[in-house]
């Protein structure tokens, strides 16, 4: 049964096909919130959210895109919703990439004092670019997908990889 | 420096990492950056940022975390699927405060009774009032939304036009009786 099929079969009435929705995209959906907020327990809780969501709106989606961007798009907006309320802090498990015992404590450290300027630098990024730029990477989504989850054209999502790329770089920049 | 052919190339070595670059374009940043040492640092910068951020995944959960995900989901499924006739009586019952508050506060700030201009008239003129109180007795201190005299409703029409009156045009008093509104 395809994705049509499981929305047809949901507006006849049959509530129980939506959990072979879940099935289908849950995993996909949680990781992609986890490498944003990283952190297992928001990310579930985010996800949950967006299929409660889903499970409310799913009678009046129309299947103007697919049923995979429409989730990452209620997904993406519960996330937002989330990290403007919570202050984002993306550098908690960074010493636990310290524990490398093949590794000389000195690189170890530098490793980590990296990892975490790279984070905090990637928090001061305006928020669409952020995740335009976390989609393209972890989700490999092309620009036109990316445009229909986030809002705004291809050519925005695209110039929003840019501006992104290019803040980084001159944030971490050699100093 | 940086020339406008850097700021090009800037676009193109972004566009080149990203792996969407047509064969000129490409063919037309190589030759730049032959001739070109900061632009050739900007991409093996660019390139190293790429490579750290692809490379900094948080850890799969594991099965334990997918249990638990598919159970919370299914008892929050059920919890929300019993909602909506909660949520409609609670809504009708939203509406229902709303209403009787707006009343209140409609009939507050709108039917206020101007005692300003009711004193004024008395000032301006007596004998009005004073016939008034002959034929229907006291007035009641209920002035909302005018005099009561009895059964009788007294509304100020226009309080600056009456003061331009004198006691021959009584217009400005509409007098409302059991039979409906009536002029004095």
């Amino acid at each position: 049964m395809n994705d049509a099929d499981l929305l047809r079969e949901f507006r006849k009435g049959n509530k129980e096909v939506f959990s072979e929705l879940v099935s289908r995209y849950s995993k996909p959906l949680t990781l992609m919130i986890l490498r944003i907020v990283r952190d297992p327990e928001e990310a579930r809780d985010i996800s949950q959210m967006a299929f409660l969501r889903a499970y409310e709106g799913l009678h009046k989606f129309m299947m103007v895109s697919s049923i995979k961007t429409w989730l990452y798009t209620i997904a993406l907006n519960a996330m937002r919703d989330h990290l403007r309320k919570r202050k984002v802090t993306l550098v908690p498990d960074i010493l636990d990439q310290l524990a490398d015992p093949a590794e000389p404590i000195e690189t170890s450290l530098d490793r980590a004092r990296n990892l975490e300027r790279m984070r905090k630098a990637l928090e001061t990024l305006p928020e669409k670019q952020r995740l335009t730029l976390q989609l393209r990477i972890y989700e490999e989504m092309d620009y036109k997908e990316i445009a229909k989850v986030l809002g705004g054209t291809e050519g925005g999502a695209r110039g929003n990889f840019f501006q992104a790329v290019k803040a980084l770089r001159e944030t971490l920049g050699p100093k | 420096m940086k020339t406008r052919e850097c700021n090009e190339a800037e676009k193109l070595i972004i566009s080149d990492l990203d792996e969407c670059l047509k064969p000129s374009e490409k063919e037309r940043l190589e030759n730049h950056l032959r001739g070109c040492a900061p632009c050739r640092q900007v991409r093996e910068e660019s390139r190293a940022l790429l490579s750290a951020i692809a490379s900094d995944l948080p850890e799969e959960p594991g099965e334990e975390f997918w249990k638990l995900y598919h159970q919370s989901l299914d008892a929050r499924l059920k919890e929300q699927a019993l909602k909506p006739v909660w949520a409609f009586w609670w809504k009708a019952a939203g509406v229902f405060v709303a209403a009787v508050i707006a009343l209140v506060v409609i009939r507050v700030a709108i039917f206020q009774p101007d005692n300003r201009q009711i004193a004024d008239l008395r000032v301006m003129s007596p004998d009005i009032f004073q016939e008034l109180e002959q034929v229907y007795g006291p007035t009641s201190d209920e002035l909302s939304p005018g005099l009561l005299y009895g059964d009788l409703l007294l509304t100020v029409v226009d309080a600056r036009a009456a003061a331009r009156l004198d006691d021959s045009d009584v217009q400005w008093f509409e007098v409302e009786d059991e039979t409906g509104p009536l002029y004095l």
